[in-house]
């Protein structure tokens, strides 16, 4: 069976969230279609609705209206329990604000996607180690998340999200509060070995990561 | 029957696994309601044994209403601490069930905990107040109305869990955030 050349696609979408008093349009009739292994930028000023963007990829948040594919999956009207399924198996999410566990140490929080994909616990040793050594990381396996800077826990934030092997890659501003050390050290990572092949979809307010991605896509903001 | 409220396959494993690492892990933040926890049950049994020592079923069993009503309102408490982690936890693809269940196990943990360490802070100072008579009294009916409370209470916060659980990830860390 041929594998489809386009592995997301949204069709007419409308996403309106409710403002204070009135309904704010984030979206009304949005299409787009990401090739297999393409590095994406959505690019634009805070509120123009990136983050939002990704929500509704990932699933995490429904639209109005309009349709969604993952991989060939309209996943607008999916049950969440197949929704579940294909989060664990097709994508994999670095948040905007990282939302790592701060009790828990960095191994426990890259090892989390493979307990929850009921991974045993020799392959998740395996597979959390191998993906601590690609982001440089390896050295803070043991400590608390909360003892860390903002850019090492950027780093373990795309460790677990790279840590299921998954095929699509959701990265919210991955380079803000970042220094221009930290930025270079990022940008390097999203063109090492682990994401060859990967379709990556990367928001962004800064030129810079328009500048490493091969297509970018621009959001404007809607005046209320 | 075993895909009950999106319990399936290894879940409870995983549930397992989460509720005692939370349990372990999340010590700081639910330390405090450790403390209330077991002072309230201290609390009760010094009152329950001072004031009813004939051990009157009716008195015992408003007390019990309270401190149920006291459970719940720290465990949830707990879980909105926790939404954040539970947002998470279902974006990286835990189920619903998963989530209930190990927040379940973290909280019946705590409330156990807090009543049997409470049960016998209260008993300790019974004995310094009153003597070793107190151990004439009810003591096992005392201790099974404490535990009842403690699950009561981590019941309450689990179905808490449940129903937010429900809500779509955005939604959650949005509210959490």
């Amino acid at each position: 069976m041929p594998v489809d050349r386009v592995i997301l696609r949204l069709e007419h979408v409308k996403k309106t969230y409710n403002g204070q008093g009135k309904p704010l349009k984030v979206f009304e009739d949005l299409n787009l279609e990401v090739r297999r292994g393409e590095f994406l930028a959505i690019f634009g000023p805070t509120g123009c609705g990136k983050t939002t963007l990704l929500n509704l990829i990932a699933g995490f948040d429904k639209p109005e209206a309009g349709k969604i594919y993952v991989d060939g999956q309209e996943i607008t009207r999916m049950p969440e329990s197949r929704l579940v399924e294909l989060r664990r198996k097709k994508l994999g999410v670095v948040f905007q604000t990282n939302n790592l566990i701060p009790s828990m140490t960095v191994f426990e929080n890259v090892e989390l996607p493979l307990v929850l994909s009921g991974v045993g616990r020799s392959e998740r040793k395996k597979k959390v180690e191998e993906v601590l050594k690609a982001f440089w990381i390896s050295n803070y396996a043991e400590r608390k998340v909360a003892t860390l800077s903002v850019g090492e826990c950027r780093m373990v934030s795309l460790a677990r999200a790279m840590v299921t092997d998954p095929e699509i890659v959701l990265l919210d501003e991955p380079t803000d509060f970042l220094d221009a050390l930290t930025v270079d050290l990022m940008l390097a990572s999203l063109k090492g070995k682990l994401m060859q092949g990967k379709t990556i979809i990367a928001t962004t307010h800064r030129g810079r990561l328009t500048k490493v991605a091969e297509r970018v896509i621009r959001l404007k903001k809607r005046l209320p | 029957m075993y895909d009950l409220m999106g319990l399936e396959g290894r879940s409870f494993g995983t549930s397992l696994w989460l509720g005692l690492k939370w349990f372990k892990s999340s010590w700081s933040r639910v330390r405090l309601a450790f403390a209330i926890l077991s002072l309230l049950t201290a609390n009760f049994t010094i009152v329950s044994f001072t004031l009813f020592p004939g051990g009157e079923i009716l008195p015992i069993a408003s007390i019990i209403v309270i401190m149920a009503v006291a459970f719940a309102a720290i465990m949830l408490h707990l879980v909105k601490l926790s939404a954040q982690d539970l947002g998470l936890l279902k974006a990286l693809g835990a189920k619903r069930g998963t989530l209930t269940f190990a927040v379940l196990i973290e909280l019946t943990l705590l409330g156990l905990t807090s009543a049997f360490l409470g049960l016998a802070a209260g008993l300790l100072t019974l004995i310094l107040l009153e003597g070793l008579t107190v151990f004439r009294i009810f003591i096992l009916q005392i201790l099974y109305l404490e535990v009842a409370s403690a699950i009561a209470g981590s019941l309450t916060g689990a179905f808490f869990v449940w129903r937010y659980s429900r809500k779509t990830v955005a939604e959650i860390l949005a509210n959490a955030g």
